[in-house]
């Protein structure tokens, strides 16, 4: 065989497994970066369980219906510079559930258990985008808006509120005008 | 040919470089999902303490309504509950952390069909297999009575009263009263006088008068000792039996529970009850009647129902003829055996811990919680 053709296939045969080699990496990378980013799902999700659980706990310890807790949290802006939604699940027969998962990879996900009972029966978390009414008053001045989202620039809380069961979500902050 | 080995060893060469870049990348991302995960499983316990301390639980009734206060309702078995918690039930705003004596009583009780296992807690705490757990619950004041020194017509009860971290507590509040039961009446012999020796190191004796006491006999075989310890609003009661006739009886709601089978079908139920005063408590008895003797279900166990059950009642004493079964309600256990997902574990798999301090029957506990997963 010619040297030349050699280093023709020899050249080629190199070219493919740089890109093999480089499509390979960037798999394993991003395996690493979606694990990495559950993570740190994992600890959002968490810590909205925890608080949505407490504020929980507390309106149904007042026994005192028309009852509204809210609990101001801290929510990272991004998750590794990326956007993420929170959802709040009840599922019938398996409880509920705090999900938070990145925009631009829903398979990405992390899930919390809110320990509240197995049939998830009694109550009712607003897993729906609300957009107007209701708007809770909250003790620090502002209103209510009960939302399943993040976005920048608002101040998130927990809020829970006692009618014929309790209802219980997640929500921002609204200054009041003026 | 030998042009082919150099391209070879090229491709060899970035295949190295990539595997190598491959195994630092992972390598370094490992510590900091430990350190997740680690959070993650303390925010978890966290949690748990909330929904066990703040919430009180339910079970379903066969009525089809549902019951927070469970603890006392004997129709519910531990495998009933859809959700646990420990808090005691109220018409009004519940106390935070308080708990239900019954509810907490569920978790070692004698009797195996109202005893909650650690699987069913598992179960209405929707842990599934993910995660084992632990409970310790044990009083803020850790009192010790050691065996009583009697000579002639004194009895000399010595008491040590230390913090969990085995300091003494020098400044506490001891109260005690001894009671026994004659020809079918309950009565009870004040301390004589409460000494420290030295208090300083929070060891105090306890003596008892034993001159007044006409019936000796009665006396010895049924006494019962009813001690307080208060410190500074904290506070801790023991109602431990010393008769020669004495046994260990159990309360549950408004029943008393004893092995063995009934003597009697019905008798007089003496409940010891406290009060606070300042920064003492006093102890008063009280008398009702124990009615319904029947076997409970799962055999083993005579079952009684009290006429009424005192709310602050701290210890019960009932004579059948025979026996004097003596019931408390102070709750104690502590370390893996006590309440576990693994009772035959030597210590605790390593995880995350929390305690809280609560109040149960109006006396300060530790509860304190140990989460761990079962896989990482």
């Amino acid at each position: 065989m010619p040297v030349s053709i050699t280093h023709v296939i020899g050249t080629v045969a190199l070219l493919g497994m740089l890109i093999a080699v480089g499509f390979a990496f960037s798999l394993i990378s991003s395996v690493i970066e979606a694990d990495l980013m559950k993570g740190q799902l994992g600890d959002v999700a968490e810590y909205v369980a925890l608080n949505l659980g407490e504020v929980i706990s507390l309106v149904d310890a007042s026994n005192y219906p028309g009852v509204t807790m809210t609990k101001a949290i801290e929510l990272p802006e991004t998750i590794s510079g990326k956007s993420y939604n929170i959802m709040l699940l009840n599922q019938t027969g398996l409880g509920c559930y705090v999900q938070a998962s990145m925009v631009s990879r829903p398979d990405v996900y992390a899930r919390s258990l809110i320990p509240l009972n197995i049939t998830g029966s009694g109550v009712w978390l607003r897993d729906e985008t609300v957009q107007d009414e209701p708007w809770w008053p909250t003790p620090l001045g502002g209103t209510v808006i009960p939302t399943n989202g993040t976005s920048a620039g608002f101040r998130y809380l927990v809020w829970a509120h006692w009618q014929t069961e309790i209802e219980a979500g997640l929500g921002r902050e609204k200054p009041s005008a003026g | 040919m030998h042009t082919i080995y150099e391209y070879l060893f090229t491709g060899l060469i970035i295949v190295a470089i990539v595997v190598a870049s491959a195994t630092m990348l992972t390598s370094i991302s490992m510590p900091l999902k430990m350190i997740s995960e680690r959070e993650q499983l303390k925010v978890t316990t966290e949690k748990l303490l909330s929904q066990v301390l703040l919430s009180t639980g339910s079970a379903p009734l066969a009525d089809g309504t549902v019951t927070a206060d469970w603890g006392r309702n004997l129709n519910v078995a531990g495998a009933d509950l859809t959700s646990f918690g420990l808090a005691k039930q109220s018409e009004t705003t519940r106390e935070s952390f308080v708990l239900d004596v019954d509810k907490v009583q569920r978790l070692n009780f004698s009797v195996n069909s109202l005893r909650v296992e650690p699987r069913s807690v598992a179960t209405s705490l929707q842990l599934g297999n993910d995660y084992g757990f632990a409970l310790e619950i044990f009083p803020v004041l850790n009192v010790t009575v050691r065996p009583p020194k009697v000579t002639g017509s004194s009895e000399e009860y010595p008491v040590l009263v230390r913090n969990n971290e085995g300091m003494p507590i020098p400044g506490a509040s001891v109260t005690a009263e001894m009671y026994y039961i004659v020809n079918g009446y309950v009565a009870n012999l004040s301390a004589s006088s409460v000494s420290g020796t030295p208090k300083e190191l929070g060891n105090f004796t306890v003596s008892f008068d034993t001159r007044g006491v006409s019936n000796k006999t009665a006396f010895e075989r049924s006494k019962t000792l009813a001690l307080s310890v208060d410190y500074e609003g904290t506070r801790s009661i023991q109602f431990r039996r010393y008769g020669t006739g004495t046994y260990d009886a159990y309360v549950l709601g408004d029943c008393l529970f004893h092995s063995g089978s009934a003597a009697k079908s019905s008798g007089s139920i003496f409940e010891v009850i406290t009060y606070r005063r300042g920064s003492s408590s006093y102890f008063r008895n009280v008398t009702f009647t124990l009615t319904n003797a029947t076997t409970a279900a799962d055999g083993g166990y005579a079952r009684y129902q009290m006429s009424y059950l005192e709310p602050s009642a701290i210890g019960f004493m009932f004579d059948d003829g025979s026996k004097v079964w003596v019931a408390s309600r102070s709750v104690f256990f502590y370390g893996p055996g006590g309440f576990s997902t693994i009772p035959s574990a030597s210590t605790f798999p390593l995880g995350s811990q929390l305690q809280r301090v609560v109040t149960i029957a109006d006396q300060a506990y530790v509860f304190r919680l140990y989460l761990w997963r079962m896989s990482w």
